[in-house]
This record gives C-alpha cells, structure tokens and sequence, in this order.
C-alpha cells in the first residue's frame, strides 16, 4: 500500500520538501509543444464555435419558440466534447508511451532511480490535466448556452464528472496496453481494437448523456436506482482503474524487478509476524 | 569505487552475446572496452547500466550487485549510450532537468546541479534549444550531461567518440581525463583505439562475447608483442647492405629487413640489448642519423588479436 500510495504515509516534514512527479513536469512540457495535442485542442476550439454558429444560424428568434435551444446547443456540444476527449487523450497518451518504451532515449527513463509505478502515475496525471485543459475549452461555450433556455447545469456538470472519470479509465487502459511487453505489430493490432472499444464507449456515453439530459438530474436523484447505478459505476470504474494501475505497474517492471517485488510481497507481507 | 565484472553472461535466445567474462576497474581509472561489431560490448555495457538483466554472473559496484539491487545500482552508474536522445519536443535544460529529478535533485540543489553540469559540458549556450535541432557532437555533449547530472561514480560510455568531429574529440578526450582526476570509475568503448591509447589506463579485447586481453595498456603491449622493433637510418644510404649483414650475425636480432631507407629490426632483449645493438654498431663505424624503437599500439595488437568474426 505505501508503495502505491506514498503521499498517504508521508510524515508533514516529508510534505514539506514535496515535489511534483518528473515525468508529470516533461510531459506537460512536451504536450504544450505537441502538434497532434495542440490541433486537437484548436479542432474542440473551432469544432464548438462553428456548430454554436450554425445553431445560432438556424435559431427562429420568436421568444415563445425557443424553449429548447440551449439543451440543443449542449447536446451537440458534448457530442464534439466526449468524441474528442474519449479519442485524442488516450490515443495520445498509449502511442507516445509505447513509441517512447520502444525507442533506446526512451527506456533510459525506465533506467533512473525513479520507481516504474512514479513513471506510470506520471504518465497518467499528465493525461488527466490535459483533460481538465480541454474541458475549460468546452466551459466559455457551456456559460453562453446556459443563458438560453433548457439548460439543466447540475446535469450538465454531472455528466462532465461521468466523463473526466471515463476518460480517466481509458487513459489508464491506454498506458497499460503500451507496458505490454509484445511486439510492435502486436502492440498495434491491440490499439485497434482499443480505439474500436473507445467508438463504442463513445455512443454508450452519449446516449446515457442525452437520456439524463432528458430527464434531469433533479428528478434521478430522488430514486434509489440512480444511486445504485451511480455507486456501481464508481466502484466499478475505481476497481478497473485500480487494476490497470496495477497491471501496468507489473508490466513495465522488467523480471529482476518482478521477482524482487513478488520475494519481498511474500517475505515482508505473508511471511511477517502478526 | 570498484566494479566487478564477474562470470558475466548474456544469452538472446541461442545466441550468446556474453560468454561468462570476467575483469574490474577502479575509480579513477578510464578502461578501454573494444572489440569487432557484434562483440558484446553493448550488451555489457547495457548490463552494467541496469538495463539489461544478464542470463548469469554479476556486476558489482562496490559490492552493490545490478542484478539483485538494480534500483541502487542505478544511482552509482551513469550511461551514455551510442544511440543519442533526439527528442523534438524537449529543450536541453528540460532534458537536464527531468534526470536530475528522476535521481532525486530537490530545489536549489538541483538547479545548481544542472546549471554546473551545462557548463561543464559546455550546452550553457544551447540550453533553450530543443534536442532534435542539435548536431551530433552536442547531442553527445547533451547525453554526456544526462549522464553526470547526478554525480554517478561509474560512468559507462558506449562510443562516444563516433562521429564527432577532430575538435569535439579532443575536448571528449579532455573532459574524459577530468572526469577520471576527479575519480570517476570509467568504461569507455570505442572503434578509435590510437584515442584510447592515449587515455586509457587499461583496456579489455572482446570477440564473440568472450575476453581475449585485459589489463592495464602496458601489460596488454608487452604481452602481445613482447619482441621491440627497432628502425635504424643511415646517413650514406649505400651502407644499407652492410648494415643488413652486420645485423644478422648479432644475437638477439631477428627479421632484419629494409623497408625504404630504414633498416627494420626486431629483439627478444631488454632495453639493455637494444644499447648493446646501438653500440656496437657505432663502433662499426655505421653514421646512424636515426635509431628508434617502433613501438606497437592498442591497433596492432587488436588486430593480432581478434579475427574480425560476429555472433
């Protein structure tokens, strides 16, 4: 458990001199330099001022007709929103950790006094912030149509969070298909099918999106299905990050580091007094 | 510091990389690791570095073995590989800067590190520049600094020195003896062995992933040529003939031969012998302009040792 999660057992004075993960810092460096990341964002950017623009367009601007102009503007708006983060975020992340692993200047990084599971967790906090990046691209857009009528904003953040913690999961099963030590063509026949499971996640997500959107969040909230469906899809959501992690962490260790880690499991864990 | 190469063995499948080598070095002392393509030298090279695991024996620094205790071993060693970082979307500081957090340089101390490290590998100027934009010489400048960024004791250098241009070799040389003055434990692999002659203190032949010399230059000349060749020149270049025939009835010498205007000679005898020889050839009356021992190097005897053959 302290291996996983250190900053849980850190001491205040360990706080103190606290740093924020090396790979974390290189990889927010090199996204901002990124040209994929970087039309990826300008793409989201232009994608919802375009279809704000063709909704404003096609508006009837008679006051008594405009009752579900704003809902229409958020669907089309998280369509864009959830097809761009659920793709370009892990795609980005699993091909340049994979093609980083393969390269020799790459695996020089596996070789620093840096733990594997500080490399993986580093690999995927950077993932994680780009999302938060693209997510205030969509909020400028989300303030203007929650001037219009129909727009539910609790909804709208709820589904925002159902996503960031989607899209979380599948950054994770990105890094971990990258630490799968097969080779290239391999590597790449599993991208396929991940990014094909990603366009299936995708309409899944939207669907449930514009049911809830239909429904309101208000009106869910009062049952008691919701709340299981929603504890579920935490734990169950937490349980396969958690186990990812794990896999990926396993993974990237090269055998000498498995056999360590497994010795010490069993001296220290199964075989320590009670 | 000491490292210990020991048994050290490496199999790819059928192939055997390394066949069960053994030598050490010590700090302050720069090794010459050289040998045909395919020899092994990388992978060994790679396995003290941590990155490959060896199929059987050990490397150990100062006790501290890569292959039980790699995480610990990593912080001791520094390696700068033949393949070159050419990342496009990182600068040079940047690079810097996440090894030296990686090995875990907080705050001041790290910028301190970095800063040094930049001018003492002379990138101070192209720290904003991005890797990719670099030339070869200074992207090895860059993996040099990656290298020493963390003050690593043993510091293994696969090719270093290919395709750097006369300059960037000389100040390699340079920065390779201050390396070695401040006791850094150095193996350094190289095709340019007349370069290793000169700052190397020992060297290590390989071929076929097995030992063939090792030890310090002088051992390795003396045991692999131990006969002196000598070149005598003549001022009156008509007493070649004379001088052939004096030289074949004197003891000691052996395959006395002309080559140009020079008489070439060689001797099973010590210094003492060869001044015997010079004597008693100006007490022939043999006007001799030149007279030196020719002297074999660290090319000679790669050549003389190895047969050029590959796993």
């Amino acid at each position: 458990m302290s291996s996983l999660f250190p900053h849980l057992t850190m001491l205040p004075d360990e706080r103190r001199h606290w740093e924020a993960n090396p790979v974390l810092l290189k990889e927010l460096r090199q996204a901002m330099r990124n040209s994929f990341l970087t039309s990826s964002l300008m793409f989201l950017l232009g994608s919802l001022f375009l279809v704000w623009l063709g909704i404003l367009w096609r508006q009837n601007f008679l006051i008594a007709e405009q009752s579900g102009t704003g809902l229409q503007a958020v669907r089309a708006f998280l369509i864009i929103l959830t097809v761009i983060s659920l793709f370009c975020i892990p795609l980005y992340t699993g091909i340049r950790f994979a093609a980083e692993r393969m390269t020799p200047a790459g695996e020089l990084m596996f070789a620093t006094a840096l733990p594997v599971w500080r490399v993986i967790r580093g690999k995927f906090l950077s993932a994680a912030y780009i999302q938060i990046l693209f997510f205030s691209v969509f909020l400028p857009f989300l303030a203007v149509a929650g001037l219009l009528r129909g727009v539910d904003l609790p909804t709208i953040f709820f589904i925002l969070l159902c996503l960031f913690i989607v899209v979380c999961v599948a950054v994770q099963a990105a890094v971990a298909l990258a630490c799968i030590p097969v080779p290239f063509v391999a590597k790449l026949g599993l991208g396929i099918l991940f990014t094909t499971a990603l366009a299936g996640g995708n309409w899944g997500i939207i669907a449930l999106s514009f049911f809830m959107l239909q429904a309101g969040i208000a009106t869910l909230m009062g049952t008691a299905v919701f709340w299981l469906i929603f504890v579920t899809f935490l734990l169950m959501t937490t349980a396969i990050y958690l186990i990812l992690y794990g896999l990926s962490v396993a993974m990237a260790f090269d055998e000498r580091h498995m056999r360590r880690h497994c010795r010490d499991m069993i001296e220290k864990g199964l075989l320590a007094p009670a | 510091m000491k490292v210990q190469v020991q048994q050290l063995r490496k199999e790819f499948g059928k192939t055997v990389a390394v066949d069960s080598i053994s030598f050490a070095f010590d700090s302050g002392h720069i090794f010459g690791f050289v040998g045909p393509n395919g020899a092994g030298k990388t992978t060994t090279m790679r396995i003290i570095a941590t990155i490959e695991e060896p199929t059987g024996g050990d490397v150990l620094l100062n006790g501290v073995s890569v292959r039980e205790e790699p995480e610990l071993a990593r912080r001791l060693v520094g390696y700068v590989p033949d393949t070159l970082p050419s990342h496009a979307d990182i600068t040079v500081h940047e690079y810097l800067d996440f090894y030296a957090r990686a090995y875990g340089l907080r705050g001041r101390k790290r910028d301190e590190a970095v800063k040094a490290i930049e001018e003492f590998t002379n990138v101070a100027g192209i720290r904003d520049k991005h890797l990719k934009a670099l030339s070869k010489g200074m992207k090895q400048r860059v993996s040099l600094g990656r290298a020493l960024v963390y003050d690593p004791d043993v510091l293994i250098l696969d090719e270093p020195a290919a395709g750097l241009d006369p300059r960037a070799r000389v100040e390699l040389r340079e920065l390779l003896t201050l390396l070695a003055e401040r006791k850094k434990a150095i193996l350094i692999s190289s095709h340019i062995l007349t370069e290793l002659t000169e700052i190397c203190n020992g060297v290590v032949i390989i071929e076929r992933g097995k030992i063939l010399e090792t030890g310090t230059i002088e051992d390795v000349l003396k045991k692999s040529a131990p006969r002196r060749t000598v070149a005598v020149r003549l001022l009156d270049t008509q007493q070649n003939p004379l001088l052939l025939k004096e030289l074949l009835q004197t003891p000691f010498v052996e395959n006395v031969r002309q080559t140009g205007s020079e008489i070439l000679f060689e001797s099973a005898g010590d210094e003492n012998a060869i001044c015997e020889i010079l004597a008693l050839l100006v007490g022939k009356q043999f006007k001799i302009t030149e007279f030196h021992q020719t002297k074999a190097n660290l090319e000679d005897i790669f050549m003389t040792v190895t047969k050029g053959g590959v796993q």
